[in-house]
């Protein structure tokens, strides 16, 4: 069920939102618990036995953790957790891309297992695992309650898209919270947003890419190359914080409150900005439960080096079982370190723009391994990118869609800079009555004018 | 208002549009209208209308392009026929195929351009179409200008006739005369007469394939025929089964897209008998192009077979050389990117 289809925004949410709010205070997570499966069996009910079992094995493991804590065992328990979760993170996400890759090295006919992937399966591991490390390590308390844990980690706000949320982030506000008026209503407003950014922006620049993609790789011009890779970036950015927007917004109206996921990375001034701005939850527990463990407190030298490749081609995969995701990851993680060891120290010399400028440059090359399909699609672009491929600088199709669509990623970059959100905190704290009175305005009919935009046009397509 | 009230406010206005719209969903699927309808049905949305502001909004911001269809100067259509769809492989099999017919079957080759060349200047800027003047100019150059009739030059000297229909990709009845002139003069064809100035119209509610766009404001064409062609005692085979008299099919301006008035799309084969006393016959080998122009050709035949390229699925030689006999004419009649897109399917050694 996605979060921006009729099903969902007008059967799914007023009926569960109606019966969320009717029923007395400890009945609300047997309501959220039951609207999240309702959520989760949409589309293929099987996988709730997956959730489920990931849920209960690692409340298990959680129980017998604490139990044996300071012991050896412990470890040895930790280690079996997560042992079984990657492997069901493996096998139900990764299997049949490990398949194809023996079957082309070694020209083998293995044959693949052809399961689809759960929904929420890299959001939901990764929440556990990051429950009974968390727990391993003292920095979250071990949750007695069995419920309270598969509401935790069946909770449908996030499973589409994240944010990934970590258990310390909720532990507080699982077994009872209070829902205020105020946080309602502005998750409300984040969720009308979230749902414009989606339904609006990102389905036109999804166009404007669509028709770039269809076009034979060799034969574009450095201007429609470029274009394409821009609407696609933009396209991607506008999808995933849309879907994070709204789940950030859903979790207020519950009476939790979800990490932000999306920090205006187009506006980055370097990759390491951009890398703290982008899908920023995945980052942190990348962070927290990959990178840090492998460098250890005295990172440098090789370690730090590997830890980073890893940590890179985890990111790259996390977005699909794909060869072109981990390329995708480890190009940023390459430039990443690059930057660190030699060009942060030139960049602190170049203006501003030019820094702007060629982090732009370095990203949206590297989401062109997200785009293709293939290695040689992927170098194809590249070649036109560079302005070396058979259609030159600027073609008849690269004017004609510039004709076509270039008020909308004009429009798509404006809003993904944050022009609109300083203007916006500046009139909120402005002493102007009027101005004051224009921010409280606009909060109330921006919002709701975006819902009934975005609603006639789901419902029209 | 109090931050209180502020946020009541709010709540309140973003739960009652979704409410509102909730409620107008269950109606349009279970109440009212009696049986499951369709959320977005234009009595409760007003669908076509969204459709058509945002379609009008996005013309008004530049965009040029429906579905397969770009959006022209004045708002005429044209049906999208973009160079990238046509590979150097199919060209060259073209070429090749065009090639044979003239050469083995002694056919003269009339391939019609589309809307889209001979009105290129109405086309959007910069639309990247398949440039069908450099095709033909191919084949001219290839050793097929002796049985390429010149269709594009005849077209393009009447470009500020009526020559397609607003709401249809089809050539109209003036526009497949003056191709039969030109196919006239070429082949030293004896005249008949036919009275330009005194067509007959059929129909003014002419709504062809276009028609289905709904957000764009097409005006209804007109559909003419020449008197000269409609009184004559023809009888036509479809299929060889089906016996009509006359070209034409008046049921086709009631249900389905009147341009098939002309001779239908319902057949693969359709032979017409002229009841002309002449030597020979012509085979033509065609698409829906082919249509309106029949009636043309047929007061210099004894018998004409039209092999509709868009319904045959066979082989074209093997039914070629069944088919021709000593006395007949063989006649390519398809527009350019009909020719271009059935080439997959005729192979040749």
């Amino acid at each position: 069920m996605a979060f921006d289809s009729i099903v969902f925004l007008l059967r799914f949410l007023p009926i569960f939102l109606i019966c969320y709010y009717v029923v007395p205070g400890r009945m609300k997570n047997f309501i959220l618990f039951l609207g999240s499966l309702c959520f989760y069996a949409w589309g293929n009910p099987f996988y709730i036995v997956l959730l489920l079992f990931i849920a209960t094995t690692d409340y298990l493991q959680g129980l017998l953790i604490e139990r044996c804590r300071k012991r050896r065992t412990a470890g040895i328990l930790l280690g079996n957790a997560l042992v079984i979760d990657i492997a069901v993170l493996l096998f139900f996400g990764y299997a049949d891309l490990g398949i194809a890759t023996i079957n082309t090295l070694f020209g083998t006919a293995l044959p693949k297992t052809g399961l689809p992937i759960p929904m929420g399966l890299t959001i939901f591991t990764l929440q556990s695992m990051s429950y009974v490390i968390g727990l391993y390590r003292g920095e979250v308390k071990l949750q007695k309650n069995y419920f309270d844990y598969l509401v935790y980690l069946t909770l449908f706000p996030q499973m589409l898209g994240g944010p990934i949320v970590q258990y310390g982030e909720l532990e507080g506000r699982l077994h009872d919270r209070r829902i205020e008026l105020h946080q309602v209503s502005r998750g409300l407003q984040r969720f009308c947003i979230g749902l414009a950014k989606k339904a609006l922006l990102a389905d036109i620049l999804a166009e404007t890419w669509k028709c770039v993609s269809v076009l034979d790789i060799g034969g574009i011009s450095l201007g429609t190359a470029w274009l394409g890779i821009v609407a696609f970036g933009l396209q991607l950015y506008y999808s995933l914080s849309g879907f994070a927007d709204m789940a950030i917004g859903l979790s207020m109206c519950l009476g939790f409150e979800y990490p932000e996921n999306f920090s205006h990375p187009f506006a980055a001034a370097s990759v390491t900005e951009f890398a703290n701005c982008w899908n920023i939850s995945l980052m942190n527990w990348i962070r927290k439960f990959v990178h840090a463990p492998m460098t250890g407190e005295k990172c440098g030298g090789i370690l730090q080096f590997i830890a980073l490749f890893v940590s890179g081609a985890l990111i790259g995969l996390w977005y699909g079982p794909d060869l072109t995701f981990l390329l995708c990851g480890i190009w940023m993680a390459f430039f990443y370190m690059f930057e660190k060891l030699f060009w942060g120290k030139v960049q602190k010399h170049l203006p501003g723009i030019l820094n702007w400028i060629v982090t732009m440059i370095v990203v949206f090359a590297g989401l062109v391994f997200f785009a293709g399909n293939s290695l040689n699609e992927v170098w194809g672009y590249f070649l036109a990118m560079a302005g070396l491929g058979q259609g030159g600088l600027a073609d008849r199709r690269f004017w004609y869609l510039m004709a076509e669509y270039l008020p909308y990623v004009v429009l798509g970059v404006l809003l993904a800079m944050p022009y609109l959100s300083t203007m916006a905190n500046k009139m909120r704290q402005s002493k102007s009555v009027l101005f004051i009175a224009v921010y409280r305005l606009l909060e109330k009919t921006i919002p709701a004018i975006l819902l009934i935009v975005s609603l006639v046009k789901i419902a029209a397509s | 208002m109090s931050d209180k009230n502020n946020d009541r406010f709010t709540i309140g206005v973003i739960a009652g549009i979704i409410l509102i719209f909730a409620l107008a969903d269950f109606v349009a699927r279970f109440g009212l209208t009696g049986s499951e309808g369709k959320f977005g049905d234009e009595k409760f949305f007003r669908q076509a209308r969204y459709e058509k502001m945002v379609f009008d909004i996005r013309l008004m911001l530049g965009k040029r392009e429906t579905g397969d269809y770009f959006i022209g100067k004045n708002g005429r259509v044209f049906e999208q026929h973009l160079a990238k769809d046509y590979s150097q492989e199919t060209i060259l099999e073209s070429m090749g195929v065009a090639g044979k017919l003239a050469k083995e079957y002694s056919a003269s080759l009339m391939l019609i351009p589309s809307a889209d060349e001979i009105w290129k200047e109405d086309l959007p800027k910069y639309a990247d179409v398949f440039d069908q003047n450099a095709y033909l100019e191919l084949l001219q150059n290839t050793g097929l200008g002796d049985s390429l009739v010149d269709v594009r030059s005849v077209l393009k000297e009447h470009a500020v006739e009526k020559l397609y229909y607003d709401t249809d990709p089809h050539w109209t009845n003036i526009a497949s005369y003056y191709a039969y002139l030109a196919w006239r003069e070429k082949n030293a064809k004896q005249q008949y007469y036919f009275d330009v100035d005194h067509r007959m119209m059929v129909t003014k509610r002419f709504q062809g394939a276009y028609a289905a766009l709904k957000n764009l404001d097409l005006k209804a064409d007109a559909l003419y025929i020449f008197k000269e062609t409609y009184q004559k005692p023809v009888t036509v085979w479809l299929d060889e089964s089906v016996e009509r008299q006359g070209y034409y099919r008046p049921e086709y301006i009631i249900d389905g897209n009147p341009y098939y008035y002309f001779l239908g799309n319902d057949f693969v084969t359709a032979r017409i008998e002229t009841g002309r006393d002449r030597d020979k016959t012509l085979f033509v080998i065609g698409d829906s192009y082919a249509n309106c122009m029949i009636p043309f050709l047929a007061p210099h035949y004894r018998e004409i077979t039209f092999l509709n390229m868009e319904n045959f699925q066979g082989d074209l030689w093997e039914t070629l050389d069944a088919e021709i006999c000593e006395d007949a004419d063989v006649l390519l009649l398809q527009s350019v990117p009909g020719f271009l897109d059935c080439i997959g399917r005729l192979e040749i050694e």
